[in-house]
């Protein structure tokens, strides 16, 4: 039986490195999926710095009911302390209201996809850093909404409603951008883009 | 079109992405201190992957062997076996091709059974990125297609189809350098991954057809693309074949594009092929950005301000403009103080003795060529602008011509800029040989115009005799060859006719008049059937002097000499062509011992010569050699020494050109008997020979002089003679082949050596085969015979033969009469009848039983 994430994430702490590069196996894509829409550069110091924080961090893994909730919770707080270097001039509080696209408006430079998705992922980068966040947890890690207000450290309505409000945004910038192939510019399937995002940021990261 | 990328288009914009499996790597590393994995594909390290397409991957590696980036093309390893090997083939071509606008292909090979190919590692975005990256101006798009075009074109003088140019493969870096990739990498047939969606929007027809294509493919391709670029729209979008739809963008770019430019890419855009212009060289040079609008030309040069503000050229306030201004800051465009201190410097730098001495005579002749080059510019300009008697159609034309004039300038004063010790040595003729300005003044337009091309050969054709008047007559007989093939492919016959011509020329001048006689005979009818007067005079002009002077034959020579003096009327006889013709006519009489005829040809080619200018030397230098074939001594030297006080002026002291007199004058002081005199110049036009011009008969001829007075002056060098004389005739072997009259005259002088040296069979024997050589290049009754009829008769008469003496002196003497009765009364100045007689009696006398 293959040792849990708990496990290996102990078994590192105490200097067996092959445990830690399993656990970086199993979760690599999606820290750097995370990571993938909201930076232009440093991507993968964010990774390694993510990973690096959850061996520091490791006492804190027991309030979590999961690891994936733990290591996105490290994941949002390094990418927070890195905007707020990056953007010292703003208060601390505008990070939950700014988005990536505000702070930092270059797309990444890991991202490579088709020109049609450029108009979605576009979209999600113009959303205030939290519904970003949660969108992206709930449509491309398939966590549920309880995961997801332990990961951002939120209560679990106060997520809902970020689903919700995400969701009438995208909409609504699609309608003004519609993506090229989609002939139906009234009906925004968001499930379907997002499967399709999914799809292409996974093979950008991987 | 669509989007989908192709191998390598994807991914160079983005500057230094590494590939995801190395950057975890790396993360790895950093976290766990392990050691990234060196991924290796033979010598190769793979460093990152560049993108992927239906051909295969591109990955970023590099080669530690050469210590160099390299981008590493796998092909797809179910290509099959065919394909695998036309892509090796072609990738190893293109990998000769080392070119500033061609993605460098260091090697291709096979590693592990899959074709790899290492090719040079450029970032910078594809043409089609950085046209869509932000609005661009026509100029900036011109220039970044011609810098690609021009990568086409070196690929396909190596022999390699790029059969998939678009604007995904060309990269420009920063710098806005642009380089074409992926030659021959086109998504092959059996790739069959349906890729090649994106491509057929750029391909030409007959490879829609799936036709064989050639670098007229690629030419089609490119002027798509570089309408696209500039128009914002595909030129043919509605061609069903390419399955472009409805749904094609039509914004246009808002750029104004010249009508000029699409007319230069409307015909590379012909469904056929052979409408397309023959190369990219053809559609670069009518793509080539134009000048600037004269006015403003003359504002900037104004700008500068030497006091010249009020000369009134300047397009601005109430005052008139004067229309026909231009000339001379058009010819500051080509000759100028810049210019003027490259040629002085190449020269300079030569450090042949005479280079001090041809600069200024170079600068002033050219800048009197240039003036004459204005005034005409400005008379022709006139004639339209404002007298309004000349129709615009004829001003376009003569203007034209002009302009060829003058890029024949800039042509030669390229050549001189490089100047090599031979380019000195020619340059003050090249200058003179510069094409006149003047006759455009008279350009009527032609019933059938030429097609396009026609004036890029010409460019061309300017250059080549560049090279010729600059005394590299090799190179300009390769460059010459090559533009006539150019010249049949494109049916432009007038201008195939003249090129024979050309080549006639050349050779000629090379002293080759064996190979000379076919181009010249060719051209002389190629010309005539088209109706291309002009050509067809100078072929029977140039064929009339290698026939008669070079091939030594009366009859056929001065043929020629009549069809040149037919076609001279059809040309409406200008000055320079009757005195280029009435030159060539005497000389081929003088050569046959025609003195008095020659000397009336001679008289009407120095009509009209500035005396003690250019063209006068042409003249005393044909009577100098015509008086001596006649034994007219005394006329000959009088009219060489004043050929070489005005050469010494006209080209200075150390010029090849002096030595020709030089030569010329040794052979006269032998005839008269001065020896020491013959010597001392003979050995100086030697010496002057060498230095310049190498292994030419000039030298040999010169070489020859000198054998002849060694072996007769005071104290004979026998030895040294012969020597002299064998260089001589390898060199005429190699010039002018075996059986020339050339290697007949040395053969003759190398029989009398043998003679002196007492080495009498070996001796008569030479004489023998001489005559037997002379009789059939010359005939029975030719004046030349009398030379070795007479050694033969004397060393006959020496060896105690008097009898069979008398025959071959009796012709000697009979033949040298002749001469001297069409030379005029009593001319025998070297005494030749006299000894022949003194002989014939003596041989008659010892006959006596």
């Amino acid at each position: 039986m293959s040792p849990s994430d708990a496990e290996l994430l102990g078994a590192w702490a105490e200097g067996d490195t092959r445990a830690g590069s399993r656990l970086f196996n199993r979760y690599f894509l999606p820290v750097s999926r995370f990571f993938a829409n909201k930076v232009a550069e440093d991507h993968d110091d964010l990774v390694q710095e993510t990973f690096a924080a959850c061996v520091r961090g490791r006492e804190r893994l027991r309030d979590k009911s999961s690891f994936r909730a733990y290591l996105f919770a490290v994941a949002s707080n390094v990418l927070r302390m890195y905007l707020r270097r990056l953007c010292s001039r703003e208060p601390l509080e505008a990070l939950d209201e700014l988005s990536v696209h505000d702070l930092a408006p270059s797309p990444s430079t890991v991202l490579r996809g088709r020109e049609q998705e450029h108009a979605l992922l576009d979209a999600l980068r113009r959303l205030p850093l939290p519904l970003q966040v949660v969108m992206e947890l709930y449509y491309w890690e398939d966590m549920r909404t309880h995961e997801i207000a332990e990961a951002v450290e939120l209560p679990t309505g106060t997520v809902r409603s970020h689903l919700r409000r995400g969701r009438d945004q995208l909409e609504r910038s699609l309608r003004r951008h519609p993506p090229a192939d989609d002939g139906s510019a009234e009906v925004v399937d968001l499930e379907r883009w997002a499967a399709a995002l999914r799809e292409t940021i996974t093979r950008s990261c991987a | 079109m669509s989007d989908e990328p192709s191998p390598s288009s994807v991914t160079i914009d983005v500057p230094g992405r590494p590939d995801n499996a190395a950057r975890r790597d790396r993360m790895r590393a950093a976290l766990f201190g392990e050691e990234p994995r060196a991924r290796t594909l033979g010598r190769f390290e793979i460093r990152g992957e560049l993108g992927r397409g239906g051909m295969g991957v591109v990955l970023e590696a590099f080669d530690p062997e050469l210590d160099r980036p390299v981008a590493l093309k796998l092909l797809h390893p179910r290509l099959d076996d065919a394909a695998q090997a036309d892509l090796l083939r072609e990738a190893r071509l293109l990998a000769k091709v080392a070119h500033p606008h061609v993605v460098h292909v260091y090697e291709a090979g096979r590693i592990d059974g899959r074709v790899l190919i290492a090719m040079e590692l450029v970032r910078g975005q594809t043409l089609r990125q950085w046209q869509r990256a932000a609005p661009r101006g026509c100029a900036e798009i011109l220039d970044a297609y011609r810098q690609a075009g021009q990568g086409l074109a070196a690929a396909h003088a190596a022999g390699v189809v790029h059969r998939d140019f678009k604007p995904h493969n060309c990269i420009r870096d920063e710098a806005g350098h642009v380089r074409v990739l992926d030659f021959g990498l086109a998504d092959h047939p059996s790739a069959g991954d349906g890729t090649s969606g994106g491509t057929r929007a750029y391909m030409a027809p007959e490879q829609l057809e799936g036709e064989a294509c050639d670098a007229r493919s690629d030419q089609f391709s490119f002027c798509v693309a570089l309408h696209e670029a500039l128009h914002g729209v595909h030129p043919l979008a509605q061609d069903e074949r390419r399955g472009l739809g409805e749904a094609l963008p039509s914004e246009g770019t808002g750029v104004r594009v010249p009508r000029w430019i699409d007319r230069a890419l409307e015909r590379g855009l012909a469904e056929d092929p052979r409408w397309r212009w023959p190369d990219m060289d053809a559609l670069l040079h009518a793509l080539r950005p134009r000048r600037r609008a004269r006015w403003v030309v003359a504002a900037l040069a104004l700008g500068v301000g030497v006091g010249a503000a009020g000369v009134g050229l300047v397009a601005s306030g109430d005052e008139p403009v004067e229309p026909c201004g231009g000339a001379e800051l058009r010819v500051s465009e080509s000759w100028n103080d810049a210019r003027r201190d490259a040629v002085r410097r190449a020269l300079l730098d030569t450090g042949l003795p005479m280079a001090s001495e041809t600069w200024p005579r170079v600068r002033d002749e050219l800048d009197a060529h240039l003036e004459r080059w204005a005034q005409t510019h400005t008379e022709v300009c006139r004639a339209t602008r404002v007298r309004g008697e000349q129709s615009v159609e004829r001003l376009d034309l003569r203007m034209a011509c002009l302009e060829q004039r003058l890029d024949a300038v800039d042509g030669l004063l390229d050549v001189l800029e490089h100047a090599d010790a031979e380019v000195v040595i020619a340059a003050i003729d090249a200058v003179h040989e510069l094409p006149r300005a003047e006759p455009c003044r008279r350009l009527e337009p032609r019933a059938s115009p030429e097609p396009p091309e026609a004036a890029v050969l010409r460019r061309e054709l300017g250059r080549a005799l560049a090279e010729r008047d600059a005394g590299r007559p090799e190179r300009a007989l390769e460059q010459l060859e090559a533009l006539r093939e150019r010249a049949v492919a494109s049916g432009t016959r007038w201008l195939a006719a003249e090129l024979l011509v050309r080549r006639g020329e050349v050779l000629e001048e090379l002293g080759r008049g064996a190979d000379a006689d076919r181009p010249l005979d060719q051209g002389l009818w190629a010309a005539l059937e088209v109706g291309h007067d002009e050509a067809a005079f100078e072929a029977a002009v140039a064929h009339a002097g290698v026939v008669g002077l070079l091939l030594i034959e009366e009859e056929r020579g001065l043929v020629l000499v009549d069809h040149a003096r037919a076609l001279l009327g059809r040309i409406g006889a200008p000055d320079d062509a009757r005195q280029e013709l009435e030159l060539v006519a005497g000389l081929v009489l003088g050569r046959h011992g025609r003195y008095e005829e020659a000397m009336q040809s001679l008289d009407r080619a120095e009509a009209g010569v500035e005396p003690g200018g250019r063209e006068h030397l042409d003249v005393l230098a044909a009577r100098g050699n015509v008086g001596l074939w006649c034994d007219r001594l005394d006329d000959a030297r009088s009219q060489l020494e004043r050929h070489l006080e005005i050469a010494s002026g006209v080209y200075g002291p150390r010029h090849p050109e002096v030595a020709n007199t030089l030569n010329d004058l040794a052979v006269l002081e032998i005839q008269q008997g001065r020896a020491k005199a013959a010597e001392a110049r003979a050995r100086a036009a030697v010496e002057i020979l060498q230095e310049s011009v190498g292994d030419h008969p000039r030298v040999a001829d010169a070489l020859m002089n000198l054998a002849g007075i060694l072996m007769i002056r005071e104290e004979p060098d026998l030895e040294g003679a012969l020597r002299r004389i064998e260089d001589a005739r390898r060199i005429y072997v190699e010039a002018l082949g075996e059986g020339s009259a050339k290697v007949a005259d040395a053969d003759l002088a190398l029989a009398m050596g043998l003679e002196s040296l007492g080495r009498l069979e070996q001796a008569e024997q030479a004489y023998r085969r001489n005559l037997e050589l002379q009789r059939r290049l010359k005939g029975e009754r030719h004046p030349d015979l009398r030379h070795p009829l007479l050694a033969l008769g004397t060393l006959l008469l020496d060896t105690g033969r008097p009898a069979e003496a008398i025959e071959p002196i009796e012709q000697a003497v009979a033949l040298a009469r002749e001469l001297a009765r069409s030379a005029g009364e009593g001319a025998d100045p070297s005494g030749f009848i006299r000894d022949g007689e003194r002989l014939l009696a003596q041989a008659r006398a010892e006959a006596e039983p």
